[in-house]
C-alpha cells in the first residue's frame, strides 16, 4: 500500500515537472536553473573559496613552508656542526700525537744533557782531585827539600859549634870522638 | 500525500524582492558562515609552533596537499591550486553532510505549491540545487582556462583548441604532416564542446548523487521511521564525501592539464 504510494507520488512528481517544463521552457527551467540564484550561489562559493585562501590557506602554507625551511637549516646546521666536531677530534688527536713525541723528545735531549753535565761534572772534579793531589805532593817534597837543607844548614852549625867548643877546649881523643858521634846522633 | 518528496528545483521560502530565498540558499549561506568562522579562528593563530585548532587545519591542509602533490607532481603548483581544490572540497563536504543534519528535509514552513498547502522544508543539502553545482562547476572550467592562459600564454593555450600554429607548421612541412594536423585540428573544435561538457557533468553529478541521496532518504523514512533508515544514512555520508573527492579532484586534473606545458615531442614523433 505505502509502495503504491511512494509510485504514485513519484510519478506525481514527474507530471508535475514535465508540465512545469512546459510553463517555465526548456531543460533548465525543469532543473530550476536560475540565473539569479545561480549568481547568488556563485557569490557564496566565491566566499567560501575567498575566505579559505585568504583566511586559512595563506597564513598556514607561509607556516608550512617557513617551518619546513627552518627545520632543514636547522638540520644541515647540525649536519655542520658534526662535521665541525669531527674535524675538532682528528685534529685534536694529531696535535696529542705531536706533543707527545715532542715532549718525548724534550725528555730525551734533557736527559742527554744531564748524562753529560754529570760526566764533565764528575771528570772535572777527577781532574781537580788529581791536580790537588799533585800540589799536595809537590808542597810536600819543596817542604821536605827545604827541611832537608835547612837541617843540614843546622848541623853545618851545630858542627862548627861543636868544633868550636873542642878547640876551645882541651880536647883528648876520646872525648873528641864522643863530641863527634853525639853531635852525629843529633844531626840524626 | 502521506510523504512529500523534494521536488528537483529548491523551493522558495520567501522573496527578497524579486529575488528567491531557497531552503538550497539558505543551506549554502550557513555553510559560508561556518567557514567565515573557521577562517577567523584560524587566521589569527598561524603560528610557528603550530597548537590546537591550527594543528587540526594544518593536519588537514596536508592530507589534502599530499593528494595534491600526487596529481601535480609539483609542490608549488600544488600550494597555487590548494586554495580552489581544497575549498571545492571542504565546501562540498560540509555542505553534503550538513543535508544529513536531522530537521533537513522535515522542519519547514506551509507554503501554497502549485494551489495546495505543503510543507516546504527551510533547509534542503546544497548540493540538491542545480544552481549551486552548477555555479561551482563553472567557476572550475573557467578558472583552469585561466590559470592556463596565465601559465602557458594566450597563444600556446589557444592553440590546444584552435590548431592554426599547429596547422601553420605543418604547411611548411609538407607531406602526411598536413592530413595530421587537419584532423587534429578537427579534434580542437571537439575539445571545445568537452569544456562544456566538462561543466554540464560535473554538475550534474553531484546535483544528482545529492538529490539523489535526499530522494532516498525520504523514501526509506516514509516506509519505516526507525533504524532502518540509519544504513541509508551512513551510506550518504559515504556519497557525500566520495562526490566531494570526485569532483575536486576532476577540477584538480583539469587544473592541472591546462597549465601543463604542451611538449613538442609529437612532431618528433611524426618525423620517425
Amino acid at each position: 500500500m505505502i509502495l503504491y504510494n511512494i509510485i504514485l507520488s513519484v510519478a506525481e512528481t514527474a507530471v508535475e515537472a514535465a508540465t512545469e517544463a512546459e510553463h517555465t521552457g526548456g531543460i533548465a527551467g525543469t532543473l530550476g536553473i536560475n540565473w539569479k540564484l545561480f549568481i547568488a550561489q556563485l557569490v557564496n562559493f566565491s566566499i567560501v573559496l575567498f575566505v579559505f585562501w585568504k583566511w586559512i590557506v595563506k597564513p598556514l602554507a607561509k607556516t608550512l613552508t617557513e617551518r619546513q625551511e627552518k627545520i632543514e637549516k636547522g638540520l644541515k646546521y647540525s649536519e655542520a656542526m658534526e662535521e665541525e666536531k669531527k674535524k675538532f677530534e682528528s685534529w685534536k688527536a694529531e696535535e696529542m700525537k705531536k706533543v707527545r713525541t715532542e715532549a718525548d723528545s724534550i725528555m730525551r735531549s734533557s736527559m742527554e744533557v744531564a748524562e753529560k753535565q754529570k760526566m764533565d761534572t764528575i771528570s772535572q772534579a777527577q781532574k781537580q782531585a788529581n791536580r790537588l793531589l799533585e800540589q799536595a805532593k809537590q808542597t810536600l817534597e819543596s817542604e821536605k827539600q827545604s827541611m832537608i837543607s835547612e837541617v843540614r844548614a843546622e848541623a853545618a852549625d851545630l858542627i862548627i859549634k861543636a868544633a868550636e867548643k873542642i878547640i876551645k877546649t882541651k880536647i883528648d881523643s876520646s872525648k873528641d870522638k864522643e863530641l863527634i858521634t853525639e853531635s852525629l846522633r843529633n844531626i840524626k | 500525500m502521506i510523504l512529500a518528496l523534494p521536488p528537483l528545483v529548491a523551493e522558495p521560502i520567501f522573496h527578497i524582492g524579486s529575488f528567491p530565498i531557497t531552503n538550497a540558499y539558505i543551506n549554502s549561506t550557513i555553510a559560508v558562515v561556518l567557514f567565515a568562522v573557521a577562517g577567523f579562528i584560524v587566521r589569527k593563530k598561524a603560528a610557528m609552533i603550530p597548537k590546537g585548532v591550527q594543528n587540526f587545519a594544518e593536519a588537514v591542509l596536508e592530507f589534502i596537499l599530499g593528494y595534491v602533490d600526487q596529481v601535480t607532481k609539483d609542490r608549488r603548483k600544488s600550494i597555487k591550486f590548494l586554495p580552489i581544490v581544497g575549498g571545492l572540497f571542504l565546501f562540498i563536504l560540509v555542505s553534503n553532510w550538513m543535508g544529513l543534519i536531522p530537521g533537513t528535509g522535515s522542519i519547514g514552513r506551509f507554503l501554497p505549491v502549485g494551489g495546495e498547502i505543503e510543507l516546504v522544508p527551510l533547509l534542503r543539502p546544497a548540493n540538491s540545487d542545480l544552481n549551486m553545482t552548477l555555479a561551482m562547476a563553472v567557476f572550475a572550467v573557467i578558472t583552469s582556462h585561466v590559470l592556463g592562459i596565465v601559465t602557458i600564454g594566450f597563444f600556446k593555450y589557444a592553440n590546444k583548441f584552435i590548431k592554426l600554429g599547429d596547422l601553420y607548421k605543418s604547411m611548411r612541412k609538407g607531406g602526411i604532416s598536413i592530413m595530421v594536423a587537419v584532423f587534429e585540428f578537427g579534434v580542437g573544435l571537439i575539445e571545445i564542446f568537452s569544456e562544456i561538457a566538462k561543466m554540464v557533468s560535473l554538475s550534474l553529478r553531484l546535483f544528482g548523487n545529492i538529490f539523489a541521496g535526499e530522494v532516498l532518504l525520504t523514501v526509506i523514512a516514509g516506509l519505516i521511521a526507525y533504524l532502518v533508515p540509519l544504513p541509508f544514512m551512513l551510506l550518504e555520508l559515504l556519497v557525500g564525501l566520495i562526490q566531494a573527492v570526485v569532483f575536486s579532484m576532476l577540477t584538480l586534473v583539469y587544473l592541472t592539464m591546462a597549465t601543463a606545458e604542451i611538449h613538442e615531442h609529437s612532431e618528433e614523433v611524426h618525423e620517425h
